[in-house]
């Protein structure tokens, strides 16, 4: 075991003055990307990468990990502050943080948000470091059939989020499938609702669905409800959780870690998808569940730790196998392979010097999370006294730039524009938008893993009887039952009087 | 009557400023080109093929027009949005991108509504095989091995191959069908799960460039048995020719420079001779020896014939194989 070693070796590598500035730069830009609505921590991945080209492959890779780290921790903080996700991976967030700032509590919530990200960055950062050939030889074995049992999860979690009234929350998760088939599909090249519309050829984009739906969306609901965004007797201090309110989190900060690093390794999921399990399991698990969505520090630190813990299992194939799994990592491996290094087996033994810097790169920046994410935190809780006006400009503003950065397509802005308005009619009838966009974005993967599963092993039998596509599948079938059980007993209950009644 | 003045006057500057900024206007075309920064757009997203081409291609044609040139991502459509973005930029030669094989190949199932007579070709710098690949501990030594497999078992073996129907590996296969050669085709639409296919064991074996999956090749975890070209492939002379076996269908890959149509000639020269140095330059040698694409550059003519036939073919061959197409 010479892991030790060559980590206290890539520590030194990264604590050398250029390295670690790099990385400190880049967490910043991370955190603040991340936080502001409407830009996701992806574009200034990309807008990064340029810049990585003049950079040593170590100071470009720590760069762009300070902005994945940072980023994917960045969103929740207009998460909990404006009920808008700065970045996808953030949404649970909204859930329950953004309740806790109605209550007056945003600097708990936030110290939730900063410690829990910070704690599941860590366990993927750990895993990474110690388990990471075998845990990429682990992850080989997931097929498409086990791609597609993960997002039938998914799919099945948005039961735990329709509170209560689960009609409105199904139609609007339908509502997203469909959205999610506009375009050329891909297996026959057929173009589905557009209408001969060439823009929507190219399909919609899940990240411009979700900035018009949650920045443009809030923003005209508020308007017209005469309501303000935010919470105006902000604590400004953020408040970390105290080492006795940690360990009382201990279970979920645990399972959070544990399905976070799961999730990460499917390709395409990433972080929103992990968050969204966590917090589905949460629920189910957690003695609080019943009361998720009003401001419960479970439901927040659930999502939180997990987004953050799909960072290192989603590095983990892009840095041994040369398989990215997401945007993020695509990027990643592209400064990479600009730099002239190819990821893979070879890397381990010819670039240890690299991979074991990135490795301490990670740990250290979830640690810079909680340094840097509460002075940046304290700021945003500034913008919170900004006049209305001008704050929502400036959403409305940031949203637009958001989504034009997408694709550098002015056609986002307009399709953008639309679900903003689209988000505004369906809170003005109360129904959920949080479905439609899960369902626009896990329909285009659970077709896609559905469709090749089925091209490989011709039966949908196939789900059930492959061992870990199985146990997934029965995962889910069960999660289902239980969510559902409460309303089967009712069920059973009112046939039962009923009859009893007519008896 | 102080307005009447006033507006009299303005009248008279603005007239003046419009004949000067005409003037100056006038001297500026007469100007050497470029003067100005350059934008050189990508038609795939950062880390792909086509990105990497155009992000090694920016500073050495920034060398060679001694103005900055800017590359960035335009991204959708199989490329065409980026194409879309070029063609259809103002033409004066200031923006410059990248088309792929790809996305001329997807023209025949509906994207885009450009043709190769709406853009100007400025030069041809990529080219590359397919190859089949299969894992390196396969129980299949090589090609004639894989033949007699396939043909002793159609439809069995799983090939996995980029998700796009119509394309060229999706027609290499319908061909190989129709000489009594069936596999059982997988599409992946993401590269890292097409990778990750065969590592797995999830697939028999893979079509794919040699240069996209290099890293695999040289860590000895897949093995190319055979190259879709009539000519051995320069960086893997080993691997045997799909013509050895008589079949003659073969579809490369090819990265290329547009520019708008109305470009005028003298600017689409200066960018063609910049782009010929840059792709001739030891720095872009260094990079398509690594991407395993080097080939000897095409001038704008030569590329545009390139790339209308390659278009010809395909159409060809869909029609051959029955692929309906979007014209």
């Amino acid at each position: 075991m010479d892991i030790i070693p060559n980590l206290i070796a890539g520590m030194g590598n990264l604590f050398q003055v250029t390295n670690f500035a790099f990385l400190l730069v880049g967490s910043f830009i991370g955190i603040v990307a991340g936080a502001m609505p409407g830009i996701a921590f992806v574009n200034a991945m990309a807008l990064g990468l340029p810049f990585a080209y003049f950079m040593t492959p170590v100071s470009a890779m720590l760069f762009l990990t300070g902005i994945y780290v940072g980023g994917i921790f960045g969103g929740s903080i207009s998460s909990v502050l404006l009920n808008i996700p700065g970045s996808p991976g953030s949404l649970p967030a909204t859930w329950d943080g953004y309740p806790m700032t109605k209550q007056g509590r945003s600097a708990k919530a936030l110290g939730i948000a900063i410690t829990c990200s910070a704690i599941g960055g860590m366990v993927s950062a750990l895993l990474m470091i110690f388990f990471a050939p075998p845990f990429a030889q682990f992850a080989l074995t997931f097929d498409q059939p086990e791609f597609f049992a993960a997002t039938f999860l998914g799919l099945v979690t948005v039961i735990s989020i329709a509170k209560g009234n689960m009609l409105p929350a199904l139609l609007s998760l339908f509502a997203g499938l469909i959205i999610a088939t506009i375009g050329i599909d891909y297996f026959y090249a057929m173009p589905r609702l557009t209408f001969g519309w060439e823009v929507l050829d190219s399909r919609v984009s899940f990240v411009v669905a979700m900035i018009g739906m949650f920045a443009v969306g809030e923003v005209l609901f508020t308007l017209t409800q005469h309501l303000k965004i935010g919470h105006r007797n902000l604590d400004r201090h953020t408040q970390l959780p105290s080492l006795k309110e940690l360990w009382k989190l201990k279970g979920t900060i645990a399972r959070g870690s544990g399905l976070g690093c799961m999730i990460g390794v499917i390709p395409g999921a990433g972080g929103l998808v992990g968050a969204i399990i966590a917090y589905g399991v949460e629920k189910q698990v957690s003695p609080r569940g019943d009361k998720f969505g009003t401001g419960v520090e479970e439901g927040l630190a659930a999502p939180e730790t997990a987004k953050n813990a799909t960072t290192g299992a989603a590095t983990i194939p892009m840095l041994t196998l040369g398989i990215p799994g997401s945007a993020a990592t695509a990027i990643m491996m592209a400064a990479l392979m600009l730099k002239g290094v190819n990821p893979g087996p070879i890397l381990f033994v010819s670039g240890k010097e690299l991979v074991y810097t990135v490795f301490a790169g990670y740990l250290v920046a979830n640690l810079l999370i909680v340094v840097m994410g509460l002075p940046i935190a304290r700021g945003f809780s500034l913008i919170m006294k900004v006049p209305p006006a001008i704050l929502y400009s400036m959403i409305i503003v940031l949203a637009v730039i958001g989504a034009f950065a997408v694709r550098n397509n002015i056609a986002d802005v307009y399709i953008c524009l639309f679900f903003g308005v689209l988000s505004y009619f369906m809170k003005r009838f109360n129904i959920p938008t949080t479905p439609m966009v899960l369902g626009i974005i896990l329909g285009p993967l659970a077709e896609r893993f559905y469709l090749t599963s089925l091209a490989s092993y011709d039966t949908a039998l196939i789900f059930f009887t492959r061992p870990k596509s199985g146990v997934i599948m029965a995962l889910a079938i069960a999660f289902l039952l239980w969510s559902l059980w409460p309303s089967i007993m009712q069920l059973g209950r009112t046939i039962r009087n009923r009859i009893g009644g007519a008896a | 009557m102080s307005t009447t003045a006033y507006i009299r006057k303005t009248t008279g500057i603005v007239a003046i400023g419009l004949a000067l900024s005409v003037a100056a206007s006038g001297s500026w075309a007469a100007e050497k080109f470029p003067n100005r920064p350059i934008d050189i757009i990508a038609n795939y997203g950062p880390g792909g093929g086509a990105d990497q081409f155009v992000r090694a291609l920016a500073p050495l044609l920034s060398r060679e027009l001694g103005v900055k040139v800017q590359p960035s991502n335009v991204t959708g459509a199989q490329g065409n949005a980026g194409v879309h973005a070029v063609a259809t930029a103002k033409p004066d030669g200031y923006t410059i991108g990248s088309i792929t094989a790809f996305s001329v190949a997807s023209w025949l199932q509906g994207y885009g509504k450009l043709r190769a007579k709406d853009m100007s070709f400025i030069g041809l710098g990529q080219v590359t095989d397919s190859m089949l690949f299969v894992p390196y501990k396969s129980k299949f030594k090589n090609f004639k091995e894989i033949l007699a497999h396939v043909k002793a078992n159609p439809g069995k073996m799983k090939l996995a191959l980029g998700a796009s129907f119509g394309g060229p590996d999706d027609l290499t296969l319908k061909y190989l069908a129709t000489k009594g050669y069936k596999w059982k085709p997988i599409p992946y639409e993401l590269p890292a799960e097409r990778y990750a296919a065969p590592l797995g064991g999830h697939v028999d074996i893979m079509y794919e460039e040699p240069g996209d999956v290099r890293q695999f090749i040289d860590a000895k975890q897949i093995r190319p048995v055979v190259v879709f070209s009539p000519e051995k492939n320069p960086y893997y002379p080993d691997v045997p020719k799909i013509t050895d076996f008589g079949f003659d269908m073969y579809l490369k890959n090819y990265r290329a420079i547009i520019t708008a149509k109305d470009v005028p000639a003298d600017r689409q020269k200066i960018l063609s001779e910049a782009l010929g140095r840059a792709f001739t330059s030891p720095e872009f040698k260094k990079f398509c020896d690594r991407t395993a694409t080097c080939t000897a550059p095409r001038n704008p003519q030569d590329t545009r014939a390139f790339i209308e036939n390659y278009y010809g073919t395909m159409k060809k061959y869909s029609k051959q194989f029955g692929i309906p197409t979007k014209e």
